[in-house]
């Protein structure tokens, strides 16, 4: 070390750490993928075990592989690449540990409750809320840490790909905060605050932004420091990434209700959950332009380096994706994709293309470098991408056609109106091939990803555990930045305000109120121009310094994805939900069948079931009228599902006798031949919780369903009388069964399915009166 | 298609709000980001290429 060069050590350790328990972690979530997948063409590899069916396991899948596959990688990526962007080792061993640890005792959780059946409920928000607050505290320290670092750094500049992570830290702390708020009811129950309409909304909020904020903007920020650093050269175009980094942020958060079209939530949130995502188009196409164009003049390295031809694919697939995303948010579109197979394989040209390649090719490029060796097999590397891209076309293009025939299927009517395909069950015998090939399609791809870890375990023992180093002036002088409040208190700052704030008065307002907005409006022009020809590089400069200030820098990251969500969620969560329910409204289930939704939930219905009849003349015909918003108004969670790997529930209720359901759920394929779902005979074996629920009605009571006050002891009765009701009717057909038990329960709750109360709203009740 | 909801009275003005917000900072941004000098666009675009 010279006298004023100082050499500072990178904690690579972590970033180790971290990329190990991805590729651990990834492989288990595939291979449950895989399995999965599977059980929808040979139901018997359900098992018969309660622990294993596709309903408790898909969102083990779907968790493992966003929180623990991608979620380690993403962690690995930051960590690695911001103490080299900032010039700064990261600020805390302790944090680092703790964040590491506590997110794989989160992964070790999740994977013990979810196939137990805990669960809140919700797509990719299943985990229990004592989990919840442990990822609410670990995103907190993983914060900490990473802003703290910020705040140590001798790099003054914030690199565009910090600029996404940080975008990912305020964002997903704000998404995964909203949605998991909930009341509980036990150490492993609880009830979501939001209930029906309010529900979905703040859900697909949620939902589809943790695919933007956790899938995507970290990954990008990857993106932008690896794929430069790979090809040697830097990026194509700086001014793109930024105009690509603001776009996303701006836009992304709106475009959750594209996954809740032609449902009953509000026709103006459709349309601007529609508008937006077509907006999405522009922005991903110029991020994926940009990373592909990077690699202008080193396109020959493809051959023979496997790190860019994973970075190449993989940004391929983040553009053929983000293609796929607004052509299915289009409503036309949307009204034969969803509920599809169409649907499950967009998200995994997504997740299998575009995080699992550019994971990937981070592993290759890293792995070296951390072990401080070369790469035990460029060849097994090569296979594994030919392995992976090839099952990833295969699994696609199968879900294109499954989906497509289960879109053309179920919405095919003649001049009548007389379904072409009355049972559901035709659908789920013509997509038998696909399916076959979807196993096919993902076998390879997680054959590919075993070849990977062989190949890294055979680099790393080849190797030593190595961190990085560099050397820093000592006598560096530090270079101002301005804080929070210096970015606020700036005439810069308060004129754009300004310049936001009364033209908004002036289009919106009325009377005296909006001219005085417009009077305002030309006033603050007027006034900037002045003002800023009087210091003319005011503005330049305070932009200057915002651009390397993290903290104000980060404010405004965060307002602009709350601006979205605020307009979409306040307008919902605020209306009295009753008085603008349309003509009918929920009725509000006897504590039997609260106990019988509690089980369906748990069993993990809503993966393959939904709940919302849309107002297509198909959907009426073959399972009722088309939902209202009044339908499903007390249901905490709301449950109208995402797909249909079986037929809607909405109006299931009495379509069927108490013994036919007993008879189903037993042995699904006695009623349904060819059915792929799972029996279920530990229903007819445990228990209800019947004492519990005094306590959920409790809570429930105070999140606003209407239940009738009870004492407990009434509840329990009432309870136990609709039971005994069911158990007879089950004797009566030569059916033995205690009304103790879980299945009679559900039978209670699906056979209330639809039944509803007519409805008027105050308004109109009073004009009749 | 039917009429699932009663506007209500400032609920709808949010949206509009929202946009006209979004719309106006978009711009500044593009503007600003087209106003990058050269040579600050060229050291950042390097960023990543500085060290090891």
């Amino acid at each position: 070390m010279s006298e004023n060069k100082l050499t500072i050590e990178y904690n690579d350790r972590i970033v180790r750490m971290f990329m190990m328990a991805s590729i651990i972690w990834g492989f288990v979530g595939m291979l449950v993928g895989v399995l999965i997948a599977s059980q929808l063409n040979y139901k018997f590899l359900n098992f018969n075990m309660e622990w294993l069916t596709f309903g408790r396991l898909r969102p083990l899948h779907t968790n493992a592989v966003i929180f623990a596959f991608v979620g380690n990688m993403m962690f690995a990526g930051v960590y690695h690449s911001t103490q080299r962007l900032v010039k700064a080792r990261l600020a805390s061993d302790f944090l680092s540990n703790l964040h590491f640890w506590g997110w794989q005792l989160i992964i070790v959780s999740a994977a013990i409750t979810l196939p137990l059946g805990f669960t809140r409920g919700k797509e990719y928000a299943e985990l229990i809320w004592p989990i919840n607050i442990g990822v609410a505290l670990m995103w907190v320290v993983f914060a900490i840490n990473f802003f703290w670092t910020l705040g140590i750094r001798r790099e003054k500049s914030l690199y565009v790909a910090i600029w996404f992570y940080i975008a990912t830290i305020v964002t997903v702390t704000m998404l995964y905060v909203v949605n998991h708020l909930s009341l509980p009811t036990s150490l492993t129950h609880s009830y979501p605050i939001f209930g029906g309409v309010q529900d979905a909304l703040v859900q697909w909020w949620y939902g589809h932004n943790a695919v933007a904020f956790f899938l995507t903007t970290p990954i990008l920020g990857i993106m932008y420091y690896y794929v430069p650093k790979a090809a040697g050269r830097p990026v194509y175009s700086y001014r793109l990434s930024i105009v690509h980094f603001w776009s996303l942020v701006f836009i992304y958060i709106w475009a959750g209700p594209h996954h809740l079209l032609y449902t009953a939530l509000p026709g103006w949130l459709q349309s601007l959950g529609m508008i937006f995502s077509l907006m999405l188009w522009a922005p991903s196409w110029g991020g994926m332009l940009n990373g592909l164009l990077t690699l202008r003049g080193a396109w020959h390295k493809l051959r023979t380096d496997p790190v860019l031809k994973f970075f190449a694919a993989g940004v391929t697939f983040y553009g053929m994706a983000t293609f796929e995303g607004p052509l299915l948010s289009i409503k036309s579109v949307n009204a034969l994709a969803h509920y599809t197979d169409w649907i499950i394989g967009h998200v995994h040209s997504g997740t299998l293309g575009w995080n699992g390649f550019m994971a990937a090719g981070m592993f290759y490029f890293l792995a070296p470098k951390l072990w401080k060796t070369k790469l035990y097999s460029v060849a097994l590397a090569n296979m594994h991408f030919w392995l992976g891209l090839v099952g990833i076309l295969l699994y696609v293009a199968a879900m294109w056609v499954s989906g497509i025939t289960q879109g053309l299927m179920l919405n095919s009517v003649d001049a009548n109106g007389v379904l072409a395909y009355s049972n559901f069950l035709e659908t789920v015998q013509s997509i038998k091939l696909p399916m076959l090939f979807r196993v096919f399609g993902g076998g390879l791809y997680l054959i590919g990803f075993a070849i990977m870890i062989y190949n890294l375990w055979k680099t790393i023992k080849s190797g030593t555990p190595t961190n990085g180093t560099f050397e820093v002036d000592a006598n560096e002088p530090k270079e101002e930045t301005m804080g929070l409040i210096g970015a606020i208190a700036s005439p810069s700052f308060l004129y754009s305000a300004a310049i936001i704030a009364f033209p908004c008065v002036w289009l919106f307002a009325d009377g005296i109120v909006g001219h005085l907005g417009g009077l305002l409006s030309i006033a603050t022009c007027v006034a900037a121009v002045l003002h800023f020809k009087k210091s003319s590089a005011s503005f330049e400069d305070w932009h200057e310094k915002f651009l390397k200030s993290s903290m104000p820098f980060t404010a405004l990251v965060l307002v602009a994805a709350a601006i979205g969500g605020i307009v979409q969620i306040v307008p919902l969560v605020t209306i009295d939900r009753e008085n603008v329910a349309e003509d009918r409204i929920q009725k509000v289930y006897t504590p039997l069948e609260l106990a019988g939704r509690d089980i369906y939930i748990s069993e993990g219905c809503y993966n393959c079931h939904s709940q919302m009849i849309r107002p297509f003349v198909a959907e009426v015909k073959r399972y009722g009228d088309y939902s209202r918003l009044g339908d499903s108004i007390y249901d905490h969670p709301y449950q109208w599902g995402s797909r249909r790997a079986g037929p809607d529930l909405a109006r299931v209720g009495i379509k069927y006798g108490d013994e036919w359901h007993y008879t189903h759920m037993m042995n699904t394929g006695a009623l349904s031949p060819g059915s792929t779902m799972p029996n279920y005979p530990w229903l007819a074996k445990k228990e209800t919780n019947i004492a519990a629920l005094p306590g959920k009605i409790s809570a429930l009571r105070t999140l606003g369903v209407p239940f009738t006050e009870k004492s407990d002891e009434e509840v329990i009765a009432e309870a136990n009388a609709q039971a005994q009701r069911i158990v007879q009717n089950l004797k009566d057909k030569q059916i033995e069964v205690t009304k103790d038990k879980q299945i009679v329960a559900l039978i209670a709750y699906l056979q209330q399915l639809g039944l509803t109360d007519n409805h008027q709203p105050d308004e109109v009740t009073a004009a009749a009166q | 298609m039917w009429k699932r909801i009663e506007y209500m009275e400032w609920q709808t003005l949010l949206p509009q709000i929202g946009f006209a917000l979004f719309a106006i900072a978009f711009v500044i941004i593009i503007w600003r980001t087209l106003k990058i000098k050269k040579q600050d666009l060229d050291k950042a675009s390097r960023m990543p290429l500085d060290n090891d």
